[in-house]
């Protein structure tokens, strides 16, 4: 599924596993997949068949514990990883680094997967409307006193459930902010700003139907009111 | 404790993560499952990502300077960040994003992820997921636990895997899914104008409540009964022994029910639970 083992390092990192300790070939296979985070997950058919092939070879050995064959290292086998030790540690980076293309590929692969997921579903539907038992069904425009009830509990419903996503996302964003800003003081800071930009939208939508002299040049007075106020009364500097 | 404040590409290792938070505007967030915590940053501009790791909780923060840094931070898309994280497996990971998407797989514990308009791609979580959006999709596949999303117009794709229990409001997002549920599993899918498509095996056990007040609704299972006149419309019954409970209800959006033959095949690949 990965292209993570180029040519022969598949074969490298066996060896690798099997210094660290003698093992079984489902341990193997379990390391390999924590390793590559379950994205790589060889089927014993990829990794039985290479520890076959490097007993051959020479470089490792296997002794039968309790029925499974236990897998390690040969002098030969060592020999051979020490001689590639470079070539390991240019693998061990790689792998690092493609921690970071298995995040892609996952979402390539669910991407794929989801899509192809609807795709099969729409067309199942269509088939299934096409010869189906239950076919379509008629709107009846009745106005009973259990339709108004209904639409009036929808209604409800969702009025509930907006209120809570505004709570929801406020507190998000207060998150933020908080985390943003780093402090208390900045928050605050940051709610001030709101605030203002709050006030010059209402100002502006209230004089959308119309604007002449007279409105902009008491509109200015009691704005400049205002801010001397604010100035004076609540943040009262020395002079 | 210990704290950096990263402003380039780069990679850091942690010894015992046990909790991890992030809080990221724009970019991507990946979670992966390791014994190895990491972070590896690949894309950095804007403002410098905060790391802090203290008692085991580690907290990444993209973190701004004053208000007017806040204003230009909330106005500026070209800022990315672009990190992977490894953590445990079962450590419980909380995302905060604006614009950002994030990536999380084969987690156990508990994921919570909020974002404004990112996309959300899951696979192979087992744990519980809570999800919100505005406009975010959240794709998924071979997911074992329990969902819980939220969105206004973002869809929600939940393919393979099997759900403890599954609740989705949406407004308009659609709903699509195609999970196995556990014995005594809960569905409750609430849309507004959103599609709902959800295929169940043949042999699925659960009591069936489907209605809508003017959207069509379609199920492809025999013994549910159909209530056509009045509104809402509504399909309902139980299937199998009605072990699990599905309750589906939207105000305009279509809801179909379909049935999946072969529900040995769809176990084989649903494999990545584990």
């Amino acid at each position: 599924m990965s292209p993570v083992f180029g040519h022969g390092r598949l074969r490298l990192y066996l060896l690798k596993l099997l210094e660290e300790s003698p093992r079984h070939g489902y341990e193997v296979i379990r390391l390999l997949q924590d390793r590559f985070l379950g994205v790589y997950s060889p089927s014993p058919g990829t990794i039985y068949p290479r520890l076959a092939r490097l007993e051959e070879e020479g470089l490792v050995t296997h002794e039968v514990v309790k029925g499974k064959k236990v897998y390690r290292l040969t002098d030969a086998g060592r020999a051979e990883l020490e001689r590639r030790m470079d070539e390991l540690a240019e693998l061990e980076d790689e792998l690092t680094e493609s921690v970071r293309d298995i995040a892609r590929e996952v979402q390539e692969d669910v991407r794929d997967t989801v899509r192809s997921l609807r795709e099969e579903l729409t067309h199942a539907a269509r088939e299934m409307r096409k010869q189906g038992p239950v076919g379509a069904t008629q709107n009846f425009k009745e106005s009973t006193q259990r339709q108004k009830e209904e639409w009036k509990r929808q209604r409800d419903y969702w009025k509930d459930q907006k209120r809570v996503w505004k709570d929801e996302w406020r507190h998000t964003w207060e998150d933020a902010w908080a985390t943003a800003t780093g402090s208390q003081d900045e928050a605050a800071r940051v709610k001030l700003d709101r605030a203002l930009r709050r006030f010059v939208e209402d100002v502006r939508e209230a004089s959308q139907a119309g604007l002449d002299g007279e409105q902009l040049t008491r509109t200015r007075e009691l704005l400049d009111e205002t801010s001397r106020k604010i100035r004076s009364e609540i943040f009262p500097t020395d002079d | 404790m210990a704290r950096w404040t990263v402003d380039e590409p780069t990679k850091l290792d942690f010894d015992g993560v046990v909790a991890l938070k992030a809080n990221i505007v724009a970019g991507t967030v990946s979670v992966l499952p390791s014994d190895h915590p990491t972070l590896q940053v690949s894309e950095i501009s804007g403002h410098p990502l905060e790391v802090v790791h203290e008692a085991g909780m580690l907290s990444l923060t993209q973190k701004s300077s004053g208000v007017e840094g806040i204003l230009r931070w909330l106005q500026n898309t070209r800022g990315r960040t672009a990190i992977t994280v490894t953590v445990p497996r079962d450590c419980p990971v909380t995302l905060n994003l604006v614009t950002a998407g994030a990536v999380v797989t084969g987690m156990s514990g508990r994921v919570s992820i909020k974002t404004a308009s990112g996309d959300v791609t899951l696979d192979g979580v087992t744990g519980t997921i809570d999800a919100n959006t505005a406009t975010g999709a959240v794709e998924a596949q071979g997911l074992g636990g329990s969902v819980t999303f939220n969105s206004v117009s973002g869809d929600l794709a939940l393919a393979h895997g099997t759900v403890d229990r599954l609740n989705a409001h949406s407004v308009s997002g659609q709903i699509t899914t195609d999970v196995d549920l556990h014995d005594a599993a809960g569905v409750q899918i609430r849309t507004v104008s959103g599609e709902v498509t959800m295929r169940l095996p043949k042999s699925a056990s659960a009591k069936v409540a489907l209605s809508s007040m003017g959207g069509r609704i379609d199920a492809d299972f025999d013994g549910l009964s159909r209530e056509e006149r009045g509104v809402p419309k509504s399909v309902t019954g139980t299937l199998g022994g009605g072990a699990a409970s599905l309750n589906i209800n939207s105000v305009s959006g279509a809801i179909t029910l379909l049935s999946r033959p072969d529900p040995e095949a769809l176990k084989r690949e649903g494999e990545h639970d584990r």
